[in-house]
């Protein structure tokens, strides 16, 4: 069953949206507008996730009232978009290996691949070398 | 049995019974050799994936060779690229093979020739490091893409995570090549 992996994706989608709300305010002008539509790509993949727990007949979570994350600065927020990405990463990989069913891999294929490109254009950001990594999703 | 015996008997049992019989017979003869097995197809996926990865190698190699001044970039993702090709063919031995290979074109090694090559033409050198560039780019999301459908494709679910793992790191290769 793959009810319990969307949950968790669910659950850390939630917490993406919640970063890139806090850590947005602490970016300049162009990383800002790179971080909202990192913001509206997470809204959407959590809006997805919602749907398909519904059903699956499932109870989806909402979002805690708040999460343990800060960011103070701007390095600290391009930090913290990093471990967003890859964190995500994570999960999305956990899906990949945890099914058989050809749409949830291709989503899975999909959140994967985003998390890769976005994690590697904040490690540019953040001057991080290298960049990119040979098993994203890895931990 | 002798041989004679089997091959004698073979004759009349495949006379008589036909293809079920003579394949009941191979199995306690060592003369009759064992039909060859169907190819596993997560094997072709994978033997497909490691073609890929080594013509990516070589496209880094030939970059390399023609642009010079993006070495440095080139070879941190080359390196990510070996790695994907130890992933594919399993766990790396103890004294791992590859890395050998990679010390003739490796960062302390420059190709020979580099040091001697004549000065590029001011404005003639950023055209042909945008070609290599570009080439690489193509490359990776070929690459990346032929990954993705072989893991949506993959019977296996290890194999199907690790091409999907693959596709999205030659997807962010792309980032570190525009």
């Amino acid at each position: 069953m793959s009810g319990p992996l969307l949950a968790t994706l669910l659950a850390a989608e939630h917490a993406a949206v919640y970063g890139y709300g806090l850590l947005g305010a602490r970016l300049d002008e162009a990383d800002r507008r790179t971080a909202l539509a990192a913001f509206d790509s997470h809204r959407a993949r959590r809006d997805q996730l919602t749907s398909l727990l519904r059903a699956a007949g499932e109870a989806p979570q909402g979002p805690l009232p708040a999460y343990d994350v800060t960011a103070s600065s701007a390095q600290q927020a391009l930090a913290l978009a990093v471990r967003v990405e890859d964190g995500l990463a994570v999960r999305w990989r956990d899906l990949m290996g945890g099914t058989d069913d050809r749409a949830l891999r291709m989503l899975a294929l999909a959140g994967l691949q985003e998390t890769a490109v976005r994690a590697a254009q904040w490690r540019m950001r953040a001057r991080i070398t290298p960049a990119t990594v040979p098993f994203p999703g890895t931990a | 049995m002798s041989v004679t015996q089997a091959v004698s008997r073979r004759r009349l049992l495949a006379g008589i019974g036909g293809a079920g019989a003579s394949l009941a017979l191979a199995g306690c003869t060592s003369t009759a050799p064992a039909p060859a097995p169907p190819p596993d197809p997560d094997d072709l996926l994978r033997a497909a994936a490691v073609a890929r990865e080594e013509s990516l190698l070589q496209a880094y190699d030939e970059a390399v060779l023609a642009s010079p001044a993006l070495a440095v970039r080139l070879v941190l993702l080359r390196e990510q690229h070996a790695a994907h090709l130890e992933a594919l063919r399993g766990p790396p031995p103890a004294t791992a093979t590859p890395s050998g290979a990679e010390g003739s074109s490796g960062p302390g090694s420059p190709p020979a020739g580099v040091a001697t090559r004549p000065p590029a033409v001011p404005g003639a050198a950023p055209s042909t490091d945008a070609t290599t560039l570009a080439a690489l780019v193509a490359a990776e999301d070929t690459a990346g893409a032929s990954h993705a459908q072989a893991a949506l494709a993959a019977r296996g679910r290890g194999l199907a995570s690790l091409l999907a793992v693959l596709s999205a790191s030659e997807q962010s290769h792309l980032v570190g090549l525009t």
